[in-house]
């Protein structure tokens, strides 16, 4: 015990502080692009925004951190379960030291947002104005603004007053950044200028890979802590920040996901048969899978290069499919395949050869405004019987004569494979 | 095209095999093994036509596959090239020197390979798949004319797989199409989510409900826990009331008894006990005093027989060895036959030895077990001696001629060069890859980098820096400048506007001043205003007449006379004239009147007007300057002076153009001083290792690497063969000299054995020259010598043991007897032993019986002892209780005894009774028991209880109610809590999103191909229908005989157009329906034609049939050379089969037979 004291009269001495940083969670929000044929089991993508969120506090817990800041996105805008709310409290009573959030983009008009009582140790800043938290005790003061609204357009960091004297201070801001990458524009600000304001750290939300976009003062996107689709691959966490004396000593990334995304390019440029293929396949897929951390890993396999087997896996997709998938068990038991793209291209031009005359008369057909048409208005029914998530559509339809035509090789590699594979198929 | 000559330099199984093809004669028909056939001959045309693929079926022989091929265009031009696999140059001459590609194009008309394969050469196994496919087709034509230009395929097959799998995937939602499963489970999913997520209202109420509870339940604890008090305070006062009585009355009759003596609590008992045991003890001692005596004159009157007692022991054995001494008496006799049937045995033997000796003399001269065992050990090493010695022999003669051809190879051969360090170097240089072509390729592209970013600069405007300038530039944020871009083109539009507004007040202010000058070039408009002012002049003047005239006032001052004639009273008429006159006017001219009034209220609202909108152009204006002064501050730090804002979105995005290529030619750079480094490092590696080698000067690195690579090739061949040769020499060499040691080490083993073995020959009885096997057979007798001796020794020894052990029995028996002076009638062994055991027994139960009384005795007298003992104990505690009490008497003892034992009693009673109490007392005292119930009235306590039972009963009711509705409560908030798992439903959701789309995607593609795949076979078939069928007509009716006359077209049943053939009587045969010989001519015909028609508009390739005609009969045969000859004339034609009849049927005229020896397939 008096040990203990004495630990902790030191931090208290030096000043010795500890915050973790997070955003993005997005609670209860399901995983992307998985379809029904996928063989990935139940129980590895289940809970998974939850349980990489019990980790985060559980990290928390553990690293004996002062506080927590969530810059954001705790929820998906649309999502109503009120239990994903109760959770988060139910959470937040675990985690027993302060946690301060702001509402991003996607919580801002969040029904649970709006209706959930928090507890008492968790602040949220204020959406009208710039909001002030602070310790007396560990002399840490945070500022941060929640967005009112989905859309904000205006730079938000223009109205944050600054540091506070003999306060260790702390910016939390949901933007864009100068780079949205593939994410929407919110909030935008430059990080010279940001990194002009005097705070000592700036913790962000918004973007979901973890960058830190400057030192002294740190700025940083800690990402999200679990990826939920093919395209946030890598580990997925959050960032735990030590100070001495109101300095930065140590601002490192820790891991809080429960199950890894990973993006597989397959050179298959010249395999000339299936079991060459298949052979690189898993040479590739077994290169992947020495990389899981312990955790399941789900890939998308992207097969690329000029090869003769091409037609082949236009023909039969599902088939490449199966090799991935028996690649992929024989790679581990946590290795998964959440899609395969065939992003290959055939050896020789299209229709080359004897075929070549029917495949001009086969391109010819476009050339025929009414059966053109007829096509368009097929697939815009189709079109409009595709489901749609979140008021978007995931792939991409045809509807103009062009689009047809940029889809127009493609179809005749299926149509000569089938062709030319005769009665053997 | 022709092919004058083939020459299959390296190919397959081939090495300088040529065929020469006589453009003089039409057909080729080249004879030769099986598995000649289209798969090597077409492959090797092919090759040499268009290069060799990366992988080869024909280079297992040959790693540096050649092929030549002489060529004749229709127009007279002529070439010759050869063919090797590589990379690049491929193309050779016949100098060997690269030629470029084109050289073979001008001779192939734009045809690929895959026309070449597909069109141009056909086997057997393919003419039937065509004559299948035309069965499987139906005969329909336009499926036939893509076969006949492509090959055996089949468009039907095709079409309806694309369909069925379309069909499979979308339509109307019968059959559970995968689509539809999709999108079902997506809404199924969608409504599983709103049935499973938890409303806030819900929960909000529930907790409120909970808390209810919980305040309900806390005021229904406090009044039970009030109740539950005073009902025990009652209950209290109840229960000890009976126990509080008992204990006061035991407490008065204590005090009564006074002092009594301090006895054992056992007091009494004991003093029962004692008196009882002293009567007993004496009446047990009296008993066993008499049976005492009884007993010791019964054993006085028991004599024993001690002499034959002595010998128990000697007469139980005799007895018990009776049967085995006689057994030995039998035993005996056999025994002695034994022995004399081994003596036989050993004289026999000793006779083939030679020896006439009695048995134990045979014995004695026995050799001794180690001189056998040695002697069987030499003769066991002689035998291997032997067998190794032939072996030697049979080796060292082999390894001997091995080690003289060994000696003369390497004799032959020179001292090799070492070739490791041009390895490395070569190792070293390949390592970079084909880094010439990396080197130009980089040097080329930062060229053009460099040059595409220096157009792209010069092109962007508003700057005059550096692209790296440019680079770091601060740049205004994309959301600073739309904002303050917008500001500025908001301000911008708005100044516009401001002065558009503007000029249109202008402009019509100006067009009201027209107007009214117009009105006023015909007088003054008679306004209101203007007879206003004519009365107010005339009111005026009539104001100063009469002021002047009636009131005789002051003269008027001038401004009394404005606008008023200088002699008023004459003017005045004039006044009122004048203003009666405008009034009259007025009303005569009321509507130029009203226009002059309404231009004159337009000008003033137009002024008026004009006014604002000048205000407001200058507000515009400095709202213009200040959003202007915004937009330039933000580009300030950029150091650029901006245009409009869509000016600088253009320019921005040329800017980021410029940026890119900036990007793009740093990069080249860096990647051409790496690649430069890496040639130049190579280079030098090659150079140092290949001084004064031929060709060792080239600036680029594959010319030095193939230099290299020769020498390397020769060096390490001579070092191989070298190192191949010395290896074999020492290796023979040493199998030689081994065999030589292993020969000399063999003969000083036999000599050896030698003078081991002759010792030996002595000690097993033989003579000193006597050999192996001799000594072999000796040692096998004297074996059976040693074991019929031994059996016999073995009986004698047996018969000496049983007479010895029958003299001892008898010896011991009559010893016994003497002994025990037992005298017997008998006299057998048996009778004399039968007389002893019996006295024995008897003598054996007189000592039992004296034993037993003996033991009775003793035992009796120490319990006479005993019972002595505990009487005297009976007497000493019968005085110590008198001592203690005080008595002088027993009589005495028992009063002292029942007094204290009645003081004991009330003690306890005291203490049961306040033991008691304690249990019921709630821990209050006696005193404060008996206080708490002083107040009390006995007989009201049940009735207070019950009442208060019953209110306690209510409550505990009301308390489990709501402890109910709390648990309730709790699941339901606990539920909440937990949730529904709408997630899952949230992730099936997606699931089945993301399934519908792939599923629609994959529909798209197949719905696309489908229907663009019949449109363009049925545009082919219109395109191609009446040429081809035309042309293979009359090719079917040649290869038919004239069965057929020609090819036409008729619609079947279910509208699709097939393909007939035409009898010369008019009637027709479906195609499907031929006989398969006949479809495969048909396939033939078609095929043929398509080829002419392909040579009306393009130089054909030739024809590569491949034992096309095997499977026809002579007639057919000679039917298809002479169409192929005809056909050749336009297209040439080789024919390969291995059929000789085929090639007996080839007109010599305008056919040639080329045989080909061996396989070449």
């Amino acid at each position: 015990m008096a040990f203990i004291v004495g630990v902790v009269e030191s931090r208290r001495s030096f000043l010795f502080m500890k915050f973790l940083h997070a955003a993005d969670i997005h609670l209860d929000s399901p995983m992307a692009g998985l379809t029904r044929r996928s063989t990935i089991p139940e129980h590895v993508i289940r809970h998974c925004t939850r349980r990489a969120f019990v980790n985060l506090i559980d990290l928390a817990i553990t690293e004996d951190v002062d506080f927590l800041l969530i810059a954001g996105d705790l929820y998906d805008g649309d999502w109503r379960d009120f239990s994903t709310g109760l959770f988060f409290n139910e959470q937040m009573r675990r985690l027993a030291r302060p946690c301060i959030l702001v509402r991003g983009n996607h919580d801002a008009a969040s029904i649970i947002s709006r209706q959930l009582t928090l507890p008492a140790n968790v602040h949220e800043m204020s959406a009208r104005k710039v909001d002030r938290w602070a310790s007396d005790e560990l002399g840490v003061v945070v500022h941060g603004r929640s967005f009112p609204d989905r859309h904000i357009g205006e730079d938000f960091s223009d109205a944050y007053p600054g540091p506070e004297p003999g306060k260790f201070s702390i910016a939390m801001l949901h933007t864009s950044g100068e780079d949205p990458g593939e994410h929407e524009v919110y909030a935008p600000c430059r990080i010279a200028s940001l990194a002009g304001r005097g705070y000592a750290y700036w913790a962000l939300g918004h973007i979901h890979a973890r960058a830190v976009l400057h030192t002294d003062p740190h700025i940083v996107f800690p990402g999200n802590i679990q990826g939920r689709h093919a395209r946030e691959t890598g580990a997925k966490g959050a960032t735990l920040v030590e100070t001495t004396d109101q300095r930065i000593v140590r601002a490192a990334h820790h891991d809080t996901d429960v199950l890894r995304w990973a993006r597989i390019e397959v050179d298959l440029d010249g395999a000339e048969t299936t079991p060459e293929a298949a052979m690189r396949l898993r040479f590739a897929i077994e290169a992947a899978a020495g990389e899981t951390a312990g955790r399941p890993l789900i890939a998308r396999l992207v097969l690329r290069g000029a090869t003769p087997l091409h037609a082949v896996f236009l023909g039969d997709p599902q088939r490449m499919e199966a090799e991935c998938q028996d690649a992929a068990r024989a790679a581990g038991a946590d290795f998964y395949i959440e899609r395969v793209l065939i992003e290959t291209r055939p050896k020789a031009a299209a229709g080359e050869g004897a075929m070549a005359d029917l495949a001009q008369a086969f391109a010819a057909g476009l050339d025929e405004p009414e059966a053109v048409q007829k096509l368009l208005q097929e697939f815009a029914r189709l079109r409009a019987d595709v489901p749609v998530v979140q008021g978007r559509h995931g792939g991409a339809f045809p509807r103009t004569e062009e689009d047809l035509r940029a889809l127009m090789p493609e179809a005749w590699q299926l149509a000569e494979q089938l062709l030319r594979a005769g009665d053997s198929g | 095209m022709r092919i004058t000559q083939l020459l299959l330099a390296r190919y397959g199984h081939f090495q300088d095999t040529a065929l020469a093809f006589d453009p003089a004669i039409s057909l080729h028909i080249v004879l030769g093994a099986n598995e000649a056939g289209k798969s090597t001959a077409l492959s090797a045309i092919a090759d040499a036509l268009f290069g060799f693929p990366h992988r080869t079926q024909f280079a297992f022989r040959h790693k540096d596959l050649r092929v030549g091929i002489g060529l004749q265009a229709a127009d007279g031009r002529t070439g010759t090239f050869y063919r090797r696999k590589g990379m690049k140059d491929t193309l050779r001459g016949l100098d060997d020197t690269p030629l470029p590609e084109s050289v073979m194009s001008a001779f192939l008309a734009g045809a690929g390979r895959a026309r070449f394969e597909d069109m141009f050469g056909m086997d057997r196994a393919e003419l039937r798949r065509g004559g299948t496919a035309i069965l499987d087709g139906k005969g329909e034509v336009g499926a036939s004319i893509v076969q006949a230009y492509a090959g055996p395929h089949h468009p039907r097959v095709a079409l309806e797989r694309l369909n069925d799998e379309a069909l499979k995937l979308y339509g109307d939602k019968r059959g559970g199409r995968a689509f539809h499963i999709a999108a079902d489970a997506f809404r199924a999913a969608r409504h599983d989510i709103e049935e499973r997520s938890v409303r806030p209202t819900a929960h909000k109420q529930a907790v409120e409900e909970r808390d209810a509870c919980l305040k309900s339940r806390a005021d229904t604890a406090a009044r039970l826990r009030a109740l539950e008090t005073e009902r025990s305070r009652l209950d209290r006062i109840r229960r000890t009331a009976q126990p509080r009585a008992a204990l006061a009355g035991h407490r008065a009759a204590r005090d009564a008894l006074g002092v009594v003596p301090d006895l054992p609590a056992d007091a009494a008992k004991r003093r029962a006990r004692a008196m009882q045991d002293r009567e007993i003890l004496r009446r047990e001692l009296e008993r066993l005093q008499v049976e005492q005596d009884r007993d010791q004159a019964a054993l006085e009157s028991l004599v024993p027989d001690v002499a034959i007692l002595g010998e128990a022991g000697n007469i139980d054995a005799l007895a018990a060895d009776l049967k085995r001494i006689e057994g030995a008496q039998r035993d005996r006799e056999t025994q002695r036959q034994e022995a004399a049937r081994a003596q036989a045995r050993m004289a026999e033997a000793g006779r083939r030895l030679g020896l006439a000796l009695d048995p134990p003399t045979l014995m004695a001269r026995l050799p001794d077990d180690l001189a056998r065992a040695a002697a069987a050990r030499a003769i066991d090493d002689h035998t291997a001696l032997v067998a190794r010695r032939r072996q030697l022999d049979s080796d060292w003669a082999h390894a001997a001629d091995s080690a003289k051809t060994a000696a003369k190879a390497l004799a032959a051969l020179g001292e090799p060069e070492s070739e490791d360090e041009l390895a490395v170097a070569i190792d070293t240089a390949r390592a970079e890859g084909r880094i010439d072509d990396e080197l130009f390729q980089a040097e080329r592209e930062a060229t053009e980098a460099s040059a595409l970013l220096a157009r792209a600069l010069a092109a962007l405007p508003l700057w005059q820096g550096s692209a790296e300038a440019l680079a770091a530039a601060p740049i205004p944020l994309a959301a600073a400048i739309e904002g303050v871009g917008a500001a500025s083109s908001d301000a911008e539009a708005a100044l516009a506007e401001r002065q558009r507004a503007l000029a249109e007040i202008d402009a019509r202010l100006r067009e009201m001043e027209l107007d009214l000058a117009a009105l006023l070039a015909a007088g003054t408009p008679p306004t209101m205003a203007a007879i206003d002012a004519a009365r107010a002049r005339r009111d005026q003047a009539w104001r100063l007449i009469r002021r002047k005239l009636v009131e005789g006032g002051p003269p008027s001052c001038p401004e009394d006379m404005d606008g008023l004639p200088e002699d008023i009273l004459a003017g005045f008429p004039g006044l009122i004239a004048a203003a009666d006159a405008l009034a009259d006017r007025r009303a005569e001219e009321a509507e130029r009147v009203a226009a002059y009034e309404h231009l004159r209220a337009g000008e003033a609202r137009g002024l008026a007007q004009r006014n604002l909108a000048r205000a407001d152009l200058d507000r515009a204006l400095a709202l213009r300057q200040e959003a202007q002064n915004a937009w330039d501050g933000i580009w300030r730090p950029a150091g650029i002076a901006p245009g409009t804002p869509p000016i600088m979105r253009e320019w921005l995005g040329r800017r980021d153009a410029v940026l890119a290529d900036l990007r793009e030619a740093v990069a080249k750079d860096a990647a051409l001083a790496q690649v430069s480094a890496r040639h130049a490092r190579a280079r030098a590696t090659l150079l140092m290792r290949l001084a004064g080698e031929a060709g060792a000067s080239s600036a680029a690195i594959a010319p030095l690497l193939r230099a290299a690579e020769r020498r390397r090739s020769v060096l390490e061949a001579a070092w191989q063969r070298h190192s191949q040769a010395r290896r074999a020499l020492a290796d023979a060499q040493g199998a030689l000299d081994a065999q030589e040691r292993k020969r000399v080490a063999l003969l000083d083993e036999a000599e050896t054995w030698r003078k081991r073995w002759q010792p030996l020959t002595a000690a097993i009885g033989l003579p000193e020259n006597a050999e192996a096997q001799t000594g072999a057979d000796a040692l096998a007798i004297w074996s059976e010598i040693e074991r019929h001796g031994r059996d016999r020794h073995g009986a004698l020894q047996r018969i000496d043991q049983m007479t010895s052990e029958i003299g001892l029995f008898d010896a011991q028996l009559a010893d016994c007897a003497g002994r025990s002076g037992a005298v017997s009638a008998a006299d057998t062994q048996a009778g004399l032993v039968l007389c002893l055991t019996d006295r024995l027994t008897e003598a054996r139960s007189i000592a039992q019986r004296r034993d037993t009384l003996t033991l009775d005795v003793a035992t009796r007298a120490a319990g006479l002892r005993s019972a002595a003992e505990k009487l005297r104990a009976a007497e000493d505690q019968l005085a110590t209780l008198r001592a203690l009490a005080g008595a002088e008497t027993d009589e005495a003892l028992t009063g002292a005894i029942d007094r204290a034992a009645a003081a004991a009693d009330l003690d306890r009673a005291i203490a049961e009774r306040a033991a008691e109490l304690r249990l019921l007392d709630d821990g209050m005292s006696f005193d404060e028991l008996a206080r708490e119930a002083a107040d009390e009235i006995p007989e009201s306590l049940p009735g207070r209880i019950a009442e208060i039972d019953e209110r306690l009963r209510i409550l505990r009711q009301a308390n489990e109610d709501v402890l109910g509705r709390l648990s309730r409560l709790d699941n339901e908030i606990r539920a909440m809590e937990q949730g529904q798992d709408a997630a899952e439903a949230a992730q099936r959701m997606q699931d089945a999103a993301a399934s519908a789309q792939e599923i629609a995607e994959r529909y798209v593609r197949l719905r696309l191909a489908h229907s663009l795949l019949r449109a363009g076979i049925d545009r082919f078939r219109r395109a191609q229908q009446g040429p081809l069928l035309s042309g293979a007509g009359a090719l079917f009716a040649a290869l038919t005989c004239g069965r057929y006359a020609r090819l036409a077209t008729e619609e079947a049943d279910d509208g699709k157009v097939i393909v007939v053939a035409q009898r010369p009587d008019g009637t027709h045969c479906p195609a499907d329906r031929l006989s398969e010989g006949t479809r495969d001519q048909l396939y033939l015909a078609l095929r043929l034609a398509a080829i002419g028609l392909h040579a009306a508009h393009a130089e054909p390739l030739p024809f590569i049939a491949d034992d096309l005609l095997a499977s026809f009969d002579d007639t057919r045969a000679q039917a298809a050379l002479a169409v192929l000859e005809d056909f050749s004339r336009t297209t040439q034609t080789i024919l390969f089969t291995h059929h000789a009849h085929i090639a007996a049927m080839a007109d010599s005229r305008t056919m040639r037979v080329h045989r080909i020896d061996g396989a070449f397939g």
